[in-house]
């Protein structure tokens, strides 16, 4: 009798647990999504000049009508060559590197993973340095070959052999324990960081200065250039990322696993790991090393609704744009005039979360 | 009417400077002084101006039109009473558009290193008039900044003016040079923090400056600023070593004095080691107080020369 | 219970298996063949080279040399995904940084391509491989806070769940456990070999690696001996468990059917039955 009650009770249960959680993670994605949205009108309507969204249908009009009027021709400009481009590129930044740490942490299995910690992100940006500094003379070739899209495809390939060299450490296990991934990250970091001392060391000052302001982060530079070469990334990522899910969540079994399940294991690397190296490559390329989203933005998520990667991608994505643009919104108006670089905003958040989960884990194993 | 005057004086100014010595820029006066100095017209007086560039700051203020600045960018520091309570737009090479839009400015006043690109682009789509400085560490560049800035300002008068003295100055230095049998070795450290000291090498404005003291760089053979070793720096054997004051924090004129290298090299030979220090961006952004700290500079690294000072 | 005769090549098959790692054998010379409906327990010492038997049957090991088949055909040719139609594997406990629930775990089995996807079927399945693993009621708990014996059993709901909705139209389907019971108390070690052996009746050719003989003899239909790589003897188990034979296999002193020479009580599980849960 004992046995039918508990079978019973195990019919119903299973049922309620798993729709339970499938529910909170739509709820997420759609409250994700509309927050994003309210985030997007946010970054639009501040800003130090004091420009609302109320100027909106003037500076819309004032191309047909009156182009003289100089309020109008500002509000336009403000409106739609600053603050349009700034916040597009702020979201994709975010939503990138939330999902190329959410990624990592799956392909490595290990929830300490994040582009800006384990040296891809500063692999990305040697290559992007690299490009820069040499674009009139090395790399002239390069440079005139691929026109805007010279810096972002360059940060994309530092990217990836920074990603695949993890791999590579990692291939003995198929996981990397938390300790070697931060060393190895460290090791990177310090590489690319020599790297790009080499190549600032040959280079002018005004050149140098440039690259380290491009350590911080930052996204002064945004424009409608840049949002035009981030469009193929954005692209790849948004055919490529659904066909990662269900390969990443057969992962954080194992490999073993992974490949029981009927997922091509070695194939499913290789696109995860061209995933994160454009996300974190092209984000690079357009604002220079943010660390700490990927860390964040995904541990909040699995908190919030689990770890399944249906909900874990979009959420994520979602949350790390609107995190990154409301950052964004305080680095442009908390010091206005000036501006804080947005990498150091971001490390002040992040930085804790990341200091819990280290401590959590250390006390846990 | 006003503009083609100025436009004249400008490309005057910068021709004459270029082909005749440069006290002969006195020839330029008959021009204005047929008519009554022109008063500035109400438009710009109403001028706001974000001054970015120490340089372009300094000749605003010393034009007269301090009071028409706005804002600053952080590397003007000088003089303080104008910059005093001036909104900071940040690093030069890091301007916000929306940040520098906000200040409702008229004029956008900057020096040809500012930045992001895409900043520059922006300020100078929006109905504002961007006004790019030339920056070249010379003499003639300085005649080139005090041109566009009296020109984007009005200030002709003040301009032919403040040309006319700092020619003269220049003039004067030249005449000191001449004099001067064997230049110097003088190394000048921009930083020195932590066991890292950073050098003026060649191309630097550090090097045009000790060109125009009447010294040799001994760092000429870096390109730009460079980091070097206290062995590097001992194999450059300067006779003096100048150190930068009024910058990022590190080591001070004394410091160094005291520092192990200086005693192998003939700047510490001496009872009393050759180093000094200097305000750097007087020294370095060619302003108008350059031409006096390098005569400074010139007194100090030459004392005994007969023909030194003005007679 | 004994299966009928069947064509030769069907079921999973291992021929002249061998593999080596920089010149060493793991395994050298395997040949076995798990028929469909049958239990084959593979026994044997540590170091015998039973995981890696089980590596290469599953696909996830290239062999050296050699072969392994289902229904004739080379598994090394087929994809991940068409073998994980044909066969579930319950691995031994693995460790999860992530906080997926028992029931998410479970489910991962339905997102096999091509598996029958009807949701409500799907439900079904998982509800009731879950209940066949006694894991119900953990449904709602996160992986990582499972002891090693429910986790294992998880494992196994997962395996059921795969079988159950893969088409049972193409072919022989195949179970494979990798020491299954290694942490479970004996009531649960009894369950999961039934399950097995419910599996097997529907028609699933079953390779289990258990440790325990007194099980491998309740359940296996015939055991596989192995020690240093090498197959010693496949046969039913009255016949392999002989005192010389286990005695060489193990090198240690083995006495099959016969009480310790001390008189110590010894247990043999025989069947799970209901009786000692209703004490509790």
């Amino acid at each position: 009798m004992s046995d039918t009650v508990v079978l019973a009770a195990a019919a119903g249960h299973p049922q309620h647990a798993d729709s339970d959680r499938r529910r909170t993670g739509r709820r997420l994605v759609a409250g994700a999504a509309a927050a994003l949205i309210v985030v997007m009108l946010a970054s639009l309507a501040i800003g130090p000049t004091g420009i609302s969204l109320e100027a909106l249908p003037r500076a819309l009009f004032s191309g047909i009508g009156d182009a003289s009027d100089p309020a109008s021709v500002r509000d336009r400009l403000v409106l739609f060559d600053l603050r349009l481009p700034r916040t597009l590129i702020g979201a994709f930044v975010g939503a990138a590197l939330a999902v190329s740490g959410a990624m990592m942490q799956g392909l490595f299995r290990n929830p300490l993973a994040d582009p800006g910690l384990v040296g891809v992100s500063s692999g990305a940006a040697l290559a992007a340095v690299a490009t820069i500094a040499l674009g009139d003379s090395l790399l002239v070739h390069w440079q005139s070959l691929l026109g805007r899209y010279a810096l972002p495809v360059s940060a994309f390939a530092g990217g990836l052999a920074t990603t695949a060299l993890l791999v590579a450490v990692a291939a003995r296990r198929g996981e990397i324990a938390a300790g070697t991934l931060l060393l190895a990250g460290i090791a990177f970091a310090a590489l690319a960081g020599a790297g790009s001392g080499l190549i600032a060391y040959a280079s002018n000052d005004q050149e140098l200065r440039d690259l380290t302001l491009w350590s911080m982060g930052s996204l002064t530079g945004a424009s409608w250039e840049k949002v035009a070469a981030l469009v193929p990334f954005a692209a790849a990522l948004a055919i490529g990322l659904p066909a990662a899910v269900r390969a990443l969540d057969g992962l954080l079994l194992g490999e073993a696993e992974a490949f029981h399940l009927g997922i091509d294991v070695t194939r499913a690397k290789y696109l995860i790991v061209a995933l994160t190296a454009l996300a974190v490559g092209s984000s690079v390329a357009v604002a220079g090393v943010i660390g700490f989203v990927g860390i964040v933005v995904p541990h909040l998520v699995r908190l919030l609704a689990g770890p399944a990667h249906a909900v874990l991608l979009p959420a994520s994505a979602l949350i790390g744009a609107s995190l990154l643009l409301l950052a964004d919104i305080l680095a442009r108006t908390v010091v206005a005039p000036a501006e804080l670089p947005i990498g150091i905003l971001m490390a002040l958040i992040g930085a804790p979360v990341f200091l819990h989960l280290v401590l959590r884990r250390g006390s846990g194993s | 009417m006003l503009r083609t005057l100025t436009l004249t004086l400008s490309v005057l100014t910068m021709m004459h400077v270029a082909s005749v010595p440069l006290t002969n820029l006195a020839l330029i006066a008959p021009c204005h002084a047929t008519g009554p100095s022109p008063q500035p017209s109400p438009l710009l007086q109403a001028q706001r101006i974000v001054s970015i560039g120490s340089d372009v700051t300094e000749f605003l203020a010393a034009l007269g039109a301090g009071d028409r600045i706005v804002a600053v960018d952080t590397t003007s520091r000088v003089p303080p009473d104008v910059v005093r309570g001036k909104p900071d737009v940040g690093y030069m090479r890091a301007l916000s558009a929306e940040g520098v839009l906000a200040l409702a400015p008229t004029h956008i006043i900057a020096s040809a290193g500012a930045g992001p690109a895409e900043a520059v682009r922006a300020l100078k789509a929006a109905s504002i008039a961007f006004v790019e400085v030339p920056s070249e560490p010379t003499a003639l560049g300085t005649l080139a900044k005090i041109a566009v800035i009296g020109n984007a300002t009005g200030r002709i008068t003040e301009a032919e003016a403040l040309a006319r003295s700092i020619t003269e100055a220049y003039d004067r230095l030249d005449e000191r040079r001449r004099g001067i049998a064997a230049p110097r070795r003088v190394l000048f450290i921009l930083n020195a923090s932590g066991g890292r000291t950073i050098v003026g090498g060649h191309g630097t404005s550090a090097d045009a400056a000790l060109a125009l003291a009447g010294a040799s760089n001994a760092a000429s053979r870096l390109e730009g600023y460079k980091p070097v070793t206290d062995e590097g720096l001992i194999a450059m054997a300067p006779d003096a070593v100048i150190v930068m004051q009024g910058g990022r924090e590190g080591a001070g004129p004394d410091e160094i004095a005291r520092a192990a290298w200086v005693r192998s090299t003939p700047a510490g030979s001496g009872a009393e080691p050759r180093v000094t220090g200097v305000d750097g961006s007087a020294l370095l952004s060619f302003g108008p107080r350059t031409p006096a700290v390098v005569g400074d500079l010139m007194t100090w690294l030459y004392p005994e020369p007969a023909k030194a000072g003005k007679s | 219970m004994t299966p009928a005769p069947r064509r030769t090549d069907t079921g999973l098959a291992a021929s002249a298996l061998a593999v080596a790692v920089t010149g060493r054998h793991l395994i050298a010379d395997v040949t076995l063949r798990v028929a469909p409906g049958e239990i084959v327990v593979v026994a044997g010492p540590n170091g015998a080279g039973k995981s890696t038997l089980l590596r290469c049957l599953s696909g996830e090991l290239r062999p050296s040399s050699g072969s392994v088949t289902l229904d004739g055909v080379p598994v090394s040719s087929q994809s991940a995904a068409a073998l994980a139609l044909r066969r579930a594997v319950v691995p031994q406990a693995s460790v999860l940084h992530f906080p997926f629930t028992v029931a998410e775990v479970v489910a991962l089995a339905a997102t096999v391509p091509g598996l029958s996807t009807p949701d409500a079927r799907q439900r079904a399945a998982i509800t009731r491989a879950m209940a066949r693993a006694d894991v119900g009621h953990l449904a709602g708990r996160l992986y990582p806070t499972l002891s090693g014996g429910e986790r294992q059993r998880v494992h196994l709901a997962r395996a059921l769940c795969q079988l159950a909705l893969a088409p049972h139209a193409e072919g022989t389907r195949a179970l494979l456990l990798d020491e299954p019971t290694a942490s479970l108390d004996i009531s649960h070690q009894l369950m999961i070999l039934e399950a097995a052996r419910e599996e097997a009746r529907t028609g699933i050719a079953v390779l289990a690696i258990l440790h325990d003989l007194n099980l491998a003899a309740t359940f296996a239909d015939r055991i596989a001996l192995m020690a240093c790589g090498r197959l010693l003897a496949i046969a039913r188990p009255a016949a392999i468990l002989d005192d010389a034979r286990l005695s060489g296999a193990f090198a240690c002193t083995v006495c099959a059917n016969r009480p310790p020479p001390g008189g110590e009580p010894y247990v043999l599980p025989q069947a799970c039955a209901a009786g000692p849960r209703t004490l509790a």
